[in-house]
């Protein structure tokens, strides 16, 4: 491998060089990372009252009975033995056994709990609709009448995502925290960059205004306000959509995303809306843009072409790490429509006690988190030539 | 201007939940039945009562004092935390600064809810004697406290050290190192003065952070133990009845959304006041 | 992606239009067919007859019957095992897989005949052998039964093989094929419903070996249905066993859908998922709003108490029996009852259920008498409470109708004594552990019946050393009156029952270690159409007789 670095980097020195250190750095650290979050669970596990033996004997068990239970799953064994043993498993990526039935092997469980098929699938989905949308957008260019293009955009979108859904939602099971991040950043990439392009463009006009208050709105309104809420008007006051989640319903899964997905979205909707309105602003009062327009670039162009190409380093930025939140925040709308996501396996670990599986979730939540900074990170400055000579 | 008037409108607001927070609580005991349950709106219950008959104005204006509080002394210990350990990291010697950035880096990385879920496992379970002297709230609200106060530190000191690292590069401090004041001098009477506008306009936010977190762990039905009302409490008791008594929802719900909404405002407003150079990035 | 390649620019304009209108058109029908009231709202007609759905509140707790201690999950066991004696719905004791069973003069020796062609899900045929296997390897310490201890201990030979220094029960023999003689160590005369529990449920000797029954293919019991499939947090599948001895099951299959969440399985049940639910109290309201699902409420009583327990080892306040004694006379049940469970429970006045034989209809507990109870209170030294330490109340943290409870305990005691109370929601490891260590000075929590007698409530719960009594309670006179109650035969029933109805009235009304609030009835929904449901005050007996038919 690290011939091939090094080809790499002999080949073309300038501009790799920075990237591939990045990546070494950033990996070298996140072994510390890694060792100090697990520890952290660990002892945490160790302070908690009451471990997964107890959980385990039950009510009537005499004490003798759970010393059994514990020594049986190895918990009489001394903290940093049980660790070291941990991170040796860990590295072979074995994270043992569920305590608690169906005795399930944890890599399965936590794979499953995020969808990880699924989101194999998805992918494949989303590049797929990425191409679409660019053959059309390039078409419609070719139209000139660039209020269409606008419009029409903004359909196909819409069109592709709502075609691509139905299509997805009719085979796979969908409560999975990696798919249901995946729609919400789809929802609210499509809503945070509209929003914030609209409000960049017609600054301190009513789409700015409209913009502005749904992003305030949607930081400051939490899951657990939303959640019940909206299941209150939509699933039981007009009953249109369903208030809980039900694994592969008869009326086609699509329904039952809905207020997840739309609940999820919110919250990066909004912090989208708002970085993205910031950093239009931003390029919209630099000079080049006033040249261009005074060149007489049509004014769609200049906002397509110019103005938003230059803020999408900002954009991506704040996609990516509202994407990374989402693989690790949906605790709460798991908990409550009861999505047997990684969230919610999470959650009910934690009250069982079943620590080989609370460990593996850590690890897992914690490992996302280092990639998808690294990954933005790396993106960056393909975006923006000016990022790319100090990317490390 | 408009900011300015958003800014005003967030401390009318918060001055109003604060006056509501003390009086509010008064009238009834609101851990305490006091009529049948689940009344309509009333002059004698302004919002009715919920499903043990206590009065839902009462708990609503408790669950703001709970809120605040919790907010408040939260955000008061992140920030004193938060002060030494980022001063020490971006004044002190490069290693230690370079140490704190790894740890707050891995503290990202950790799930705050999980987290915080974990902390309460143990301190939730922990009773200490001297805990019994205390108000019996405050003792029942100190759990939640720990936690969040754990989970919330680590951002606090990575901002103030970053603050510290470039201020210290300013001509001023290091005139006044030239001229040879001690480190202690700098620190209390250049640095510190200058880190308390940026910092209590990131406080603000972060109260509201607090005050989600704590909502979500109340509503979790491991915040704030009964019989203390708390928003994120009212809200998951609520759900049991929301078929039938969609209003005991609602309240908690709007007062939740319009402090955090508030505490959003100022922080803004605040900001653009110490922040010259934030404010003209996002409101030319 | 047919539509995104086009020709010309006005065909192509033509053609997006429609595209648009058709879009839109999809749209607003989907959302017409959502708008059409009710459609996540309504019980589907066309459902499979012969299947039932139901739901399971938490998940399996564990495989295998010699482990499994909670309600829900021996419910589901119960119907893939089977012990010797069974409950029927009259709550009598009878013979399910013993065809009789005789006990020696001394009350000593039991010998059971085991019915003929009874067959495992295997195909095999049960014998004695099968018998004996399955009780030596639930007291063999390598499964890591919880229960056994409290349910074993007098069979002869019980204490070696759990220490692991024999490898069956010496006291059980297999006299043959068909016969099998137990020994016990004292003359109980409740012993014989130690059989329906669990922990003796017969599994097949060729598949569970000496170690925890960990997969749903190891589950091979007598019972009259297979466990085909458990999906954490999804649903368990049982399938009908055609051989089953009692004759072949109406329902071919039974899917227990996983819903902890209470409004999870009212929203089951309304949108025609599941036909059988436990609902919450708090439901109770919306439920009686409309027609169609008040029609379909089931009431159920079962055999369990939920109390407030003391603990006496590390308080020494609460030893003083006027302390405990005014805090029940302080505690206003009846406003419990009506304020916080709709008049839904019984109030309990003594320990015994209603359900279980020997219940005192007549009997009367400590009254609710406020100023009583602050007399006594300051005779036992605290006037107003001044003196008293603060007292943590603890209970489960997610169970509401606890909460419920907790709360209201604690307004009583704090208005009528003037005790601190706090209020300790607590997580049920954590809660048993401190149980266990008798670190629980006071405490809201439930006992229901392993088998339907009172001693299963008073010496096994309260006598000093029983393994259930970590609340360090000793009084010489109800220990006396257990032991007396313990050893008669069944058979002196209204001598054994008057025995315990004293016992109860010392721990009730003297000493006052426990506070019986009500008795658990749980609410549930089934739909019309699950016919032929059993049940005992234990819960629902096995579906041999329940049928789900809706084309009728």
């Amino acid at each position: 491998m690290s011939s091939a670095v090094d080809t790499l980097i002999a080949r073309e020195p300038s501009a790799l060089k920075p990237i591939v250190r990045l990546i070494f750095v950033r990996l070298l650290w996140s072994v510390p990372t890694l060792v100090f979050i697990t520890f952290l669970t660990f002892l945490i596990g160790e302070l908690a009252p009451g471990d997964a033996a107890t959980a385990l004997a039950g009510e009537k068990a005499s004490p003798e009975a759970v010393a059994r239970l514990r020594h049986s799953l190895g918990l009489d064994q001394p903290l940093l033995v049980r660790y070291g043993r941990f991170v040796v498993n860990a590295c072979h990526l074995d994270f043992g056994q569920s305590w608690f039935p169906p005795y399930r092997p944890v890599g399965e469980i936590v794979s499953e709990g995020m969808g990880f098929s699924q989101m194999g699938l998805l992918a494949l989905a989303a590049v797929f609709c990425c191409a679409a949308v660019w053959v059309f957008v390039r078409f419609l260019n070719a139209l000139k009448d660039f209020r269409a293009v606008f419009w029409f955009g903004a359909l196909a979108v819409v069109v592709v995502f709502a075609w691509q859904i139905a299509q997805i939602a009719i085979s796979m099971p969908q409560g999975r925290t990696g798919p249901l991040a995946i729609y919400a950043i789809l929802l609210a990439s499509a809503m945070g960059v509209f929003f914030g392009f609209i409000a960049g463009i017609w600054h301190g006009k009513w789409p700015d205004r409209f913009a502005t208050t749904f992003s305030t709105l949607g930081v400051c309104i939490p899951t657990f306000v939303l959640a019940p809420v909206l299941v209150l008007i939509f699933a039981l006051k007009l009953q249109v959509l369903p208030d809980t989640w039900v694994e592969n319903p008869k009326e086609g899964v699509f329904w039952y995303l809905v207020l997840p997905v739309l609940i999820l979205a919110m919250r990066p909707a909004a912090v989208i809306t708002r970085l993205t309105r910031a950093s239009m602003m931003d390029v919209l009062s630099q000079d080049f843009i006033r040249t261009a327009s005074a060149k007489g670039v049509p004014f769609w162009k200049v906002m397509t072409k110019h103005a938003f190409r230059n803020s999408l380093v900002t954009v991506v930025t704040a996609i990516g790490t509202s994407f990374g939140f989402l693989l690790t925040g949906s605790f709460i709308l798991e908990t409550f429509f009861r999505i047997p996501g990684l969230g919610l396996k999470s959650i009910d670990a934690i009250y069982q006690g079943d620590f080989p599986v609370i460990q593996a979730t850590v690890l897992l939540f914690a490992v996302l988190f280092i990639l998808v900074n690294l990954l933005v990170d790396l993106i960056l400055p393909l975006l923006d030539p000016r990022i790319r000579g100090s990317a490390a | 201007m408009k900011r300015d008037w958003l800014f005003t409108i967030g401390i009318g607001f918060l001055i109003a939940l604060v006056v509501m927070a003390i009086i509010g609580p008064m009238r009834y005991d609101v851990t305490k039945e006091v009529g049948a349950k689940f009344l309509p709106p009333s002059g004698a219950h302004w919002l009715g009562t919920d499903h043990l008959g206590r009065d839902v104005f009462a708990r609503l204006c408790f669950g703001a004092r709970m809120s605040l509080a919790i907010g408040v002394s939260v955000q008061v210990f992140t920030i004193a935390f938060g002060l030494l350990i980022g001063t020490a990291a971006g004044y002190g010697p490069k290693w230690s600064g370079n140490l704190l950035m790894r740890f707050t880096d891995a503290m990202f990385a950790f799930p705050d809810i999980l987290l915080a879920i974990l902390i309460m496992g143990i301190l939730r379970s922990t009773h200490l004697t001297w805990m019994d002297s205390l108000p019996k709230v405050v003792s029942a609200s100190l759990p939640v406290f720990g936690a969040l106060a754990v989970v919330g530190w680590p951002s606090m000191a990575r901002l103030i050290r970053n603050q510290v690292l470039s201020l210290k590069e300013q001509d001023f401090i290091l005139a006044s190192r030239a001229l040879g004041a001690p480190h202690s001098h700098v620190v209390f009477k250049h640095i510190l003065p200058h880190l308390w506008g940026v910092v209590l306009a990131v406080a603000m936010v972060g109260m509201a952070l607090v005050i989600l977190a704590e909502g979500s762990l109340s509503f979790l039905g491991i915040g704030i133990p009964p019989p203390w009302p708390s928003w994120g409490s009212m809200i998951n008791d609520a759900r049991s009845y929301m078929a039938s008594y969609p209003w005991l929802l609602v309240w908690p719900c709007l007062a939740l959304s319009l402090c955090v909404l508030a505490l959003n405002f100022v922080g803004d407003g605040l900001r653009d006041r110490f922040d010259p150079r934030h404010a003209a990035r996002t409101d030319p | 992606m047919r539509h995104l390649t086009w020709g010309s620019q006005s065909k192509h304009h033509n053609r997006m239009l429609r595209n648009f209108s058709l879009f839109t058109l999809a749209l607003a029908l989907a959302f017409g067919a959502g708008c059409s009231r009710g459609k996540f709202n309504q019980s589907s007609a066309n459902k499979p007859d012969h299947v039932l759905v139901a739901t399971i509140p938490p998940n399996l707790t564990k495989l295998d019957p010699a482990q499994v201690e909670d309600g829900d999950t021996i419910e589901v066991l119960n119907q893939v095992f089977e012990g010797l004696v069974a409950y029927d719905e009259n709550n009598e004791l009878v013979n399910n897989l013993a065809e009789s069973w005789t006990v020696s003069p001394d009350g000593l020796t039991y010998t059971f005949k085991i019915k003929k062609g009874v067959k495992f899900h295997s195909g095999r045929e049960m014998t004695a052998e099968d018998v004996k296997y399955s009780w030596d390897r639930a007291a063999n310490p390598a499964v890591l039964s919880g229960t056994v201890e409290g349910y074993m201990a007098d069979i002869v030979g019980f204490k070696e093989c759990w220490a692991g220094k024999a490898n069956g029960l010496s006291g059980v023999t297999v006299i043959d094929p068909y016969t099998i003689q137990v020994k016990i160590i004292a003359p109980k005369g409740y012993w014989p419903m130690y059989l329906q529990y669990p922990c003796y449920f017969v599994v097949d000797k060729n598949v569970a070996g000496m170690a925890p029954i960990t997969s749903v293919s190891q589950m091979v019991g007598t019972g009259p249905f297979k466990m085909t499939s458990f999906t954490e947090n999804q649903e368990v599948v049982l399938t009908r066993f055609d051989d089953y001895h009692g004759g072949k099951p109406k329902l071919e299959s039974i899917h227990r859908l996983i819903a902890k969440d209470p409004q999870t399985r009212r929203s089951l049940y309304e949108s025609g998922r599941a036909d059988w639910v436990a609902l919450e109290r708090q439901d109770k309201a919306y439920v009686d709003s409309k027609p169609e699902l008040a029609k379909a409420l089931t009431t159920v009583d079962r055999a369990a108490i939920w109390y407030l327990g003391f603990g006496l080892t590390q308080n020494a306040q609460l030893r003083d029996p006027r302390v405990r004694r005014a805090f029940a006379m302080a505690i206003n049940k009846d406003r419990i009852i009506q304020q916080g469970f709709d008049n839904i429970n019984l109030k309990a006045e003594g320990i015994i259920p209603p359900s279980v034989p020997g219940y005192d209809p007549n009997f009367k507990g400590i009254p609710f008498d406020p100023a009583g109870a602050k007399q006594l209170f300051a005779q036992a030294g605290y006037p107003n409470g001044k003196g008293f330490n603060p007292l943590k109340l603890y209970f489960r943290g997610d169970r509401a109708d606890a909460k419920i409870v907790a709360e209201m305990v604690a307004q009583d005691l704090d208005q009528n004594l003037g005790v601190r109370v706090d209020l300790a929601p607590t997580e049920w490891k954590a809660l048993l552990e401190m149980r266990r260590k008798g670190e629980l000075p006071f405490f809201h929590i439930r006992w229901s019946a392993d088998y339907l007698d009172p001693q299963n409530f008073l010496s096994f719960m309260l006598r000093t050393g029983a393994k259930e009594n970590s609340l360090g309670y000793s009084n010489p006179k109800f220990d006396a009156l257990c032991d007396k109650a313990d050893v008669l035969p069944l058979t002196q029933k209204e001598e054994r029952f008057r025995l315990y109805r004293e016992a109860q009235k010392i721990a009730v009304v003297d000493d006052a270690i426990w506070i019986p609030i009500y008795f658990q009835r749980d609410l549930e929904l089934v739909r019309p159409g699950v016919e032929g449901i059993r049940r005992s005050a234990m819960g629902p007996l096995p579906h041999t007789s329940t049928d789900v038919v809706f084309s009728r």
